[in-house]
């Protein structure tokens, strides 16, 4: 059994990351819209002007929560990021592998519903 | 009382452990205005005092990895009687430094848990072993998933969840940023079936902060997805 793990070391070793591709980078972006959702579920979104992680080291910010400014600016990226993936010109869809709720569209839809509570709440 | 801790007289493990406890708590409770009324004290000043204790207690924090790499032996099918027997009597012999424990005893039966509990309480920052260690615990899982005919990615999260409470806020024995990624790969390689969240979710559980686990992917996300764009509009 502990030579199959070594074996499977040196496998894991030599793998590339998956973030270099399309799917993977949708893959992605589902985890991070994923986060923001549990995020907001859990109450773990704050108020005030911290929006970038640098200010929060020298503020009484709290890191077990996610500033509501810093979420809005990220998910506004992460859309940009997924029209442009959903725009590929040929060839199939970046999530043709992803499970149904790994699908751009959900994250996208998923993304705007965070957004649009950070903007209603904060 | 410490004699009888380090030296060889015949005395199980679990009993020089135990001596080590009362020495740590008796140190501690052993107040400034006691040591100015004992002249047998040699330890004169208070902060030679607190340094006495603190030596005592990272001993005792040895000493519980020693516990924890005995029971791992006596409880390995892959020894035989004689290896395994030796072993023993070598742990019960007198307590051991972190580096003879991890070198003679860790590092060659290749104990994982255990290789965490000695990067944990010996300070040592070794991310390539960390690393190592994590994916073939979490290998491990993913087996024992596999022949028990069970989620896989439940019982990978159950085993992450576990063995990092443990060790949470110990960044050489459970670093957010490895540890997050790690889960991410593993997400992605097998048969891309996990939950959306599944990764983040475990650290959530194991006690890691949203902050941290939300600034490792969207490092990520501005590292080869953010430039892109980037360089898309350039």
């Amino acid at each position: 059994v502990k030579q199959k793990l070594i074996l499977f070391l040196l496998f894991v070793s030599q793998q590339r990351s998956p973030w270099d591709t399309t799917t993977g980078q949708a893959f992605l972006l589902s985890d991070l819209s994923s986060l923001l959702s549990i995020s907001i579920s859990q109450g773990r979104i704050t108020g005030g002007y911290n929006s970038h992680r640098s200010l929060s080291a020298t503020s009484s910010f709290n890191s077990s929560q996610l500033q509501a400014q810093r979420v809005d600016n990220s998910i506004s990226s992460y859309l940009v990021a997924l029209n442009s993936l959903m725009a590929a010109p040929r060839g199939e869809p970046a999530d043709i592998d992803l499970p149904r709720d790994r699908k751009m569209e959900v994250t996208v839809n998923t993304l705007r519903e965070c957004q649009n509570f950070v903007k209603r709440h904060f | 009382m410490l004699l009888f801790c380090f030296l060889r007289f015949n005395l199980s493990l679990q009993q020089r452990v135990e001596f080590l406890s009362l020495a740590v708590s008796n140190s501690k409770s052993f107040s400034h205005s006691q040591r100015k009324s004992s002249s047998n004290y040699t330890v004169s000043t208070p902060s030679d005092h607190v340094a006495f204790t603190t030596d005592l207690d990272e001993r005792l924090e040895v000493a519980k990895v020693q516990i924890e790499v005995q029971h791992a032996l006596s409880q390995d099918m892959e020894l035989d009687d004689q290896t395994k027997a030796e072993y023993l009597r070598r742990l019960n012999e007198t307590l051991l430094d972190i580096n003879e424990l991890y070198h003679n005893f860790v590092k060659p039966n290749q104990l994982y848990e255990q290789t965490l509990h000695v990067l944990h309480v010996s300070g040592q920052y070794a991310p390539e072993l960390v690393r190592e260690t994590w994916a073939i615990l979490i290998e491990e899982a993913r087996l024992e998933a596999e022949r028990a005919h069970v989620d896989e990615f439940e019982r990978v999260s159950s085993a992450v969840v576990d063995i990092a409470k443990r060790f949470i806020g110990s960044e050489n024995a459970f670093p957010v940023d490895v540890l997050t990624l790690m889960l991410q790969d593993f997400a992605f390689n097998h048969e891309k079936s996990s939950k959306a969240g599944w990764a983040p979710e475990t650290m959530l559980m194991a006690g890691a902060e949203v902050e941290q686990i939300f600034d490792v992917l969207d490092d990520v996300f501005e590292t080869k997805v953010g430039s892109n764009q980037s360089n898309q509009k350039d």
